[in-house]
């Protein structure tokens, strides 16, 4: 006789919401596994509280557990996700004191071995992405959201209209004014 | 992209995150014991269809319309058959192992453990095992290959036999079919059952909150499956309706 164990990691986002649909925990499982890293990182960029983002994450997957009979089969399901957890986040920060909040920051960055970048290149460097982060950081809650989906997270377009409820058309333009206003913020930060 | 844009792009690869927080166990948990999204109306209308195509006593067989109908049929109320498009691909199995069925015991203990009176066929099992859940328990036989009952694919025994309390919530008995596989109305001795068919198919057990145990997901070769009072009998083994039928009425 045999035993035959399911290897659920291996199994379609599609079979798998099939499955939790039908009330199999396991498959869920999968699920939050699966899309764990960017439900927190969206929602970290939202609260940016490390403690935060952990609730927030954690009650998107249970509200999108609840929901699944609305997901449209075949749709991507990363960013549908993705929505719920940026909603949570941004009703818990709005609720919550921000004076805790992180600032974003970026890693430093190591130059290549056999890079010619000078101690003084790489120091502008550092520089200019901190204040590019400064400047994204003075914007308000949309412009940063639309920024943070489609650069820092890393989505297209349709996603990242997805993630935020808005048209694909609706996304472009106000991400175009985003960044006006970003290269506005970066001109102020160079002049002071 | 602008040099702006290709900043803020590569910006993103540079962020720097909190670890992620492990969140599949807590989520888990909390979700565990309630009902999943429920699935959208227009597959009631699907269930309703096949039901009635069901009642006309016709077997049927894979068709794209009949995808996600569940059925409640024929008074088996704890077992749900499901169709779907297609099954998911399992992991080949190891030798040797077992079929998630529970402690192995003899006749006689099996006898003592359950609630229910046990049907034995005419063909005396080679192994017993009994199993905690369901409450009230549930027994397997299982008959090693032998000339008459071929090694299943995908179990590698002759046969299996498994009895349960049929009081079980609806739908504790999940059997997903493919296309390829049909269900068709049987009767044995006189008790309603259905016969499925075909290709093998996916069979899961849940729990009074609904809950399935992906351990007990497995595929099946062709089932006899039928209600012996409150007792629910199932049937497993690569062999034809009227053998299946012949040693499901030796059973006493």
């Amino acid at each position: 006789m045999v035993v035959r164990p399911l290897n659920l990691d291996e199994l379609a986002d599609g079979e798998l919401v099939k499955r939790a649909r039908r009330g199999d925990v396991g498959a869920y499982e999968q699920i939050v596994e699966r899309y764990r890293e960017p439900v927190f990182r969206a929602a970290y960029l939202v609260t940016r509280s490390r403690a935060d983002a952990d609730e927030a994450a954690q009650d998107a997957f249970v509200k999108a557990y609840r929901a699944l009979g609305r997901f449209r089969t075949g749709a991507p399901l990363r960013p549908w996700l993705m929505r719920i957890a940026v909603n949570e986040s941004r009703n818990r920060a709005r609720s919550a004191a921000r004076r805790d909040a992180l600032a974003l920051r970026a890693a430093a960055e190591r130059p290549p071995e056999d890079s010619d970048q000078s101690p003084e290149a790489a120091l502008l460097a550092a520089e200019r992405r901190h204040a590019l982060l400064a400047a994204v950081e003075r914007l308000r809650e949309d412009d940063q959201l639309v920024i943070a989906c489609r650069y820092f997270l890393g989505l297209s377009e349709a996603e990242s209209a997805q993630v935020l409820g808005w048209r694909t058309g609706t996304l472009k333009s106000r991400l175009a004014r985003a960044l006006e206003r970003l290269r506005v913020e970066l001109g102020e930060e160079a002049r002071t | 992209m602008s040099e702006l844009e290709r900043m803020l792009d590569a910006m993103g690869g540079q962020l720097e995150y909190p670890p992620v927080p492990d969140l599949a166990g807590l989520v888990a948990e909390r979700v565990r014991g309630r009902r999943p999204g429920r699935v959208p109306a227009r597959r009631t209308l699907a269930i309703a269809l096949a039901a009635l195509l069901l009642m006309t006593g016709a077997a049927f067989a894979a068709s794209p319309g009949l995808r996600h109908t569940v059925l409640d049929w024929l008074g088996l109320r704890s077992v749900r058959i499901e169709r779907v498009p297609r099954l998911p691909t399992l992991q080949p199995g190891r030798a040797g192992g077992d079929l998630g069925l529970g402690t192995r015991t003899t006749l006689t203990g099996a006898r003592s453990h359950v609630g229910f009176l046990l049907l034995v066929p005419a063909l005396a099992p080679d192994e017993v095992y009994v199993a905690g859940a369901p409450a009230g328990r549930r027994v397997t036989f299982v008959y090693a290959p032998r000339p008459g009952l071929p090694r299943a694919r995908d179990t590698h025994a002759g046969m299996l036999i498994t009895q349960f309390r049929g009081d079980q919530p609806p739908g504790y008995l999940e059997k997903t079919l493919g296309p390829g596989t049909s269900a068709e109305q049987a009767s044995v001795n006189g008790d309603p059952g259905v016969w499925i068919a075909g290709r093998p198919h996916e069979i899961v057990y849940r729990d009074a909150s609904g809950n399935m145990d992906s351990d007990t997901l497995r595929l099946a070769g062709n089932t006899l499956i039928w209600h012996h009072g409150d007792v629910l009998v199932r049937l497993e083994a690569d062999v034809s309706k009227a053998t299946a039928l012949r040693i499901a009425r030796s059973m006493r």
